[in-house]
């Protein structure tokens, strides 16, 4: 039995010029879940989590803790707690590492969040050093800790993490999804990732999606069991996603 | 009643001194202007009598305040004033002033004039622009008399922006530069700066001066040309502290020529180099501080309320400011027009064309004839602004190639 | 000496409007993405605004300063909602031309409201003093002295401040700082308003200079762009020192050498930037691109 839904997304339909991205897609998230939503690349996934979090237009129903979504600007959603870590990152160049952080106080408005910077330090040291240094400067995964840190830092009440492994290291692929472990005994979270081992190690639910529809659902558990079937619709599992996942991944020990 | 009876009690006057093809007597019912029109009573022709002839339509282009952000009040109300004046002097409407708003540039009136020539008015009136002056061709294939409130060398006979139809009722541009150096040399000044200006036309008068002033011993102890937009003076104003000018050919726009008055004030000059400005100077006076009212001379067509203080007193009346040369010369140019209709009892464009050719009409502002040049005007003053009105210090007639003859 | 004091001091004056007149520009190009064709004409609103309170009403300075500076910054919110807000989301080149129409309008305006004839503001402090042989008017100071406050003051407000964070958010990535929860909206509006204030405090101090009439601002914001561009428009402080670089090339070198020419200095400085460094003198190569 899955808790009362704090995303609610029913037939979300989005199109690009005559184009159809999704086609009827409705997933939920409940208030201490992580939630996956996986497919190949063009999916749809990105496309929907933009259209949560109020970037791009649609038509359907999104329902975030009784906010509609589809009628609600990008930055009001972040200060009512809907935080979205975009793909690539997207770390404000001309800021510091502690000024991105800083700017985070913008969705955290007056609202009290479960992370203070410190927390953020604590999760990923490796940001202690760069305070100072300019967000231009970062390696790739230097943008997704500092990306993620900044999300938590906005008192999020649901995270949308789009792609955080992309074009990381394996080893800081690990460091990242450690982190998200972390967070997830505090923040519900709603997953975007094409590499399915691992989000699968750390979700409790997951939605696959292909060509704009959600074409299987379940816990965790039961998605990994069906793993022939997940296969068909992801395509072939990327030789990446066996190395990065690893042997014995940490993440997979962790559940949510 | 009072206030049209001085303005063309004028023109009477003028007339009877020249003894021209026609003379212009008031309307009936005027007093001064009958009684000085006793010179040339007999040949005179009753301004009024121009309405035989046929509605005189005037087109103005000018600006008009809000349209265009250059905007100078002074050309629009002058001919506004004339034709009001006249009008109500005859009992019925003689004359029409139309304006079609525009700004300086040259651009504005090639659109301008054909609009202009297509509502076939009697005369059209310029904007004060020397740079339009340069689509004079447009004035002769349009047919229709042209006057300028404005004068530039080149649209003199034989010039390269020459028209047959186009007339200048000021003084033209290098003219004033012989005036400029006339006036220092006669004034006693020493050591001279030659502020010039710059415009798309070239450097203004100043040129002209250059040699007046060398010829009559005053030396020049340098020149800046600047453009028409500059602002600061500082070295300027530093050459002339250290080589003690007593004199400044200000031959600049009008925000410069502020800026620079100041820039002499600051510098603890004022009282000490005397700034000689130009035409503009006259629609700009009041925003100089006191101290440089008074260390301030300027070139002008004319001196309105000194040479005719009851058009100037009915212009102050009307507009809430004193009439300016400017003002003057576009309240002549809607007599003028007048005046050549009811001459010739025609408004055939070829008829008052030879009517303007023709005119020895006393305005406002002087006594306007073509000696064959197409230059109306032959008479500038010099006028101080001490005290925070305008004072005429000396007057120059000017020969038909413009030359400075003779203070006054 | 008493020539270069004095060729320094106007330099000083020139440079340090024409960084004021930059960082107004500035600030709102970050928060927005706008260049402002009608800086100028804001800049000449401020003037007049001033001779209207202190000639027409009998202010005293301070006051009148005051409220034309909040009056500024409430025509800058009007501007960017009546007229830029409806065009968001359109080409940076229809708003660019908006803005174009808008100077026109503003200056028509105010020619219908005070007249076109030049007006006269008289300093505040109308003294002067002699300064190795210079007569400096403390009024120039008092430019100098106002606007270097005033920038230092603006630098500290967008490298300390939370909102200063978010608009460098906001020019960085807008998106993502709308993600980021900074109500990227708001904050152009607020950028309108104070630029807006930034141009009338630059009409206001230069005022009593000389004669104010229309054209007034119109070339404070030439250098401006000047000093925009070859500050590379990354920076603030980039573009105090090329705002105040230009003021002085075109003073105090164009008093000895070219003087007739001095005024076309600047742009040929920018020009020489641009084909050297298209970033800007001080713009930094790494995310020039994304600025």
């Amino acid at each position: 039995m899955r808790p009362d839904p704090l995303l609610a997304v029913d037939d979300l339909r989005i199109a690009y010029g005559p184009v159809l991205a999704v086609r009827g897609a409705a997933l939920q998230v409940g208030r201490g879940e992580v939630v996956a939503l996986l497919g190949a690349n063009g999916a749809g996934k990105s496309s929907t989590l933009r259209a949560i979090s109020g970037l791009q237009p649609c038509s359907g129903q999104i329902h975030f803790d009784g906010i509609d979504c589809t009628r609600t600007s990008p930055d009001r959603l972040a200060r009512a707690g809907l935080i979205h870590v975009p793909e690539g990152r997207r770390i404000f160049p001309t800021l510091s590492v502690a000024e991105n952080l800083q700017v985070a106080g913008a969705a955290r408005s007056r609202r009290r969040g479960a992370f203070v910077v410190d927390d953020v330090y604590d999760l990923f040291p490796m940001l202690v050093p760069l305070r100072q240094r300019g967000g231009w400067a970062l390696s790739g995964g230097e943008q997704q800790m500092l990306a993620i840190g900044r999300a938590l830092l906005g008192a999020p009440r649901l995270l949308l993490l789009d792609e955080p492994s992309l074009g990381l290291a394996p080893a800081v692929v690990r460091t990242v999804f450690a982190a998200l472990a972390q967070i997830s005994a505090e923040v519900p979270m709603l997953l975007v990732e094409q590499n399915t081992v691992v989000a699968l190690g750390a979700c409790t639910h997951g939605y696959v999606m292909s060509g704009g529809r959600i074409v299987l659902s379940g816990t965790a558990a039961e998605l990994r069991a069906g793993e022939a079937l997940l296969d068909s619709y992801l395509g072939q599992g990327d030789v990446d996603t066996e190395d990065a996942a690893g042997g014995d991944d940490p993440v997979r020990g962790r559940p949510g | 009643m009072r206030m049209f009876t001085m303005a063309a009690g004028a023109a009477v006057l003028s007339l009877g001194v020249a003894t021209a093809a026609g003379a212009t007597t008031p309307p009936a019912g005027t007093t001064a202007g009958t009684a000085a029109a006793g010179t040339g009573a007999a040949a005179a022709v009753d301004l009024c009598s121009a309405a035989a002839a046929g509605p005189i339509t005037i087109v103005h282009l000018t600006d008009v305040k809000g349209e265009s952000p250059t905007a100078i009040d002074d050309f629009s109300n002058g001919s506004a004033l004339a034709a009001k004046q006249i009008n109500e002097q005859c009992g019925k409407e003689i004359v029409k002033v139309e304006r079609i708003a525009t700004d300086f540039s040259a651009e504005a009136f090639e659109t301008n004039v054909l609009k202009a020539q297509e509502m076939k008015p009697t005369v059209i009136i310029g904007q004060g622009s020397s740079s339009q002056m340069s689509k004079n061709s447009l004035v002769t294939d349009g047919g229709i008399p042209t006057l300028w409130p404005v004068g530039t060398a080149s649209a003199l006979k034989g010039g390269e922006n020459y028209s047959e139809l186009s007339w200048m009722l000021r003084v033209v541009n290098d003219t004033q530069g012989q005036v400029w150096g006339k006036y220092v040399v006669d004034a006693g000044f020493k050591k001279a700066w030659m502020e010039c200006v710059t415009t798309q036309l070239g450097v203004s008068g100043c040129g002209a001066a250059e040699p007046i002033l060398k010829a009559g011993g005053v030396e020049v102890i340098g020149r800046s040309d600047s453009a028409t937009d500059a602002t600061d003076f500082t070295n300027s104003v530093t050459t002339i502290k250290d080589k003690g000018a007593d004199v400044v050919v200000l031959a600049q726009f009008p925000r410069p020529t502020l800026a620079f008055a100041k820039a002499v004030e600051d510098n603890g000059l004022a009282g000490k180099v005397k700034l000689i400005g130009s035409t503009s100077t006259e629609l700009i006076y009041q925003a100089l501080s006191p101290a440089a009212q008074g260390s301030m001379v300027a070139l002008a067509d004319c001196n309105p309320p000194t040479d005719a203080p009851d058009v100037a007193a009915a212009y102050q009346a009307a507009y809430q400011k004193g009439m300016t040369s400017l003002a003057a010369v576009t309240y002549d140019a809607v007599f003028m027009t007048v005046d050549a209709v009811a001459r010739e009892g025609s408004t055939d464009p070829k008829k008052v064309a030879e009517g303007i050719a023709s005119t020895h009409l006393k305005g406002v502002c002087q006594t306007y004839s073509d000696s064959g040049s197409h230059a109306l005007a032959h008479h500038m003053v010099v006028t101080s602004f001490g005290g925070g009105k305008v004072t005429t210090e000396k007057s120059y007639d000017l020969d038909a190639d413009g030359k400075a003859l003779a203070g006054g | 000496m008493a020539r270069f004091v004095a060729l320094f001091l106007s330099g000083m004056t020139d440079g340090v409007v024409a960084a004021l007149a930059a960082v107004g520009l500035l600030v709102l190009n970050k928060a927005t993405g706008i260049v402002n064709f009608a800086h100028g004409d804001l800049i000449t609103l401020g003037a007049y605004l001033g001779i209207w309170l202190i000639n027409g009403h009998g202010w005293g300075y301070v006051p009148a300063v005051t409220v034309s500076l909040v009056l500024m910054f409430a025509v800058g919110v009007v501007m960017e909602r009546v007229s830029l807000a409806p065009l968001r989301g359109k080409s940076v080149h229809v708003v660019v031309i908006a803005t174009l129409g808008l100077a026109l309008a503003l200056r028509s305006l105010v020619g219908i409201w005070q007249g076109t004839d030049p007006k006269r503001l008289e300093s505040p402090v109308p003294g002067r003093s002699t300064v190795f042989g210079a007569t400096v008017t403390h009024h120039r100071l008092l430019i100098i002295a106002v606007a270097l406050v005033v920038l230092v003051a603006v630098m500290g407000f967008f490298a300390r401040t939370s909102w200063g964070r978010q608009v460098r958010a906001v020019a960085a990535d807008r998106v993502m700082a709308q993600l980021a929860g900074v109500r990227a909206g708001t904050l152009s509006m607020a950028a309108f308003g104070f630029s807006a204030a930034l141009a009338g405090l630059c009409g206001l101090l230069v005022a009593p200079l000389g004669a104010i009439d229309l054209n007034l601002g119109f070339g404070i914001m030439l250098n401006s762009f000047a000093a925009m561009v070859i500050g590379g428009s990354g920076s603030v402080g980039g573009v105090v020192i090329a705002g105040v670089g230009i003021g002085l090339i075109e003073r105090v070198i164009g008093g000895y050498v070219l003087t007739d020419y001095s005024e076309a200095f600047p742009f040929v400085v920018m020009i020489l930037a641009i084909a050297l460094r298209p970033q800007g003198l001080f713009g930094q190569r790494e995310h020039a691109a994304r600025l």
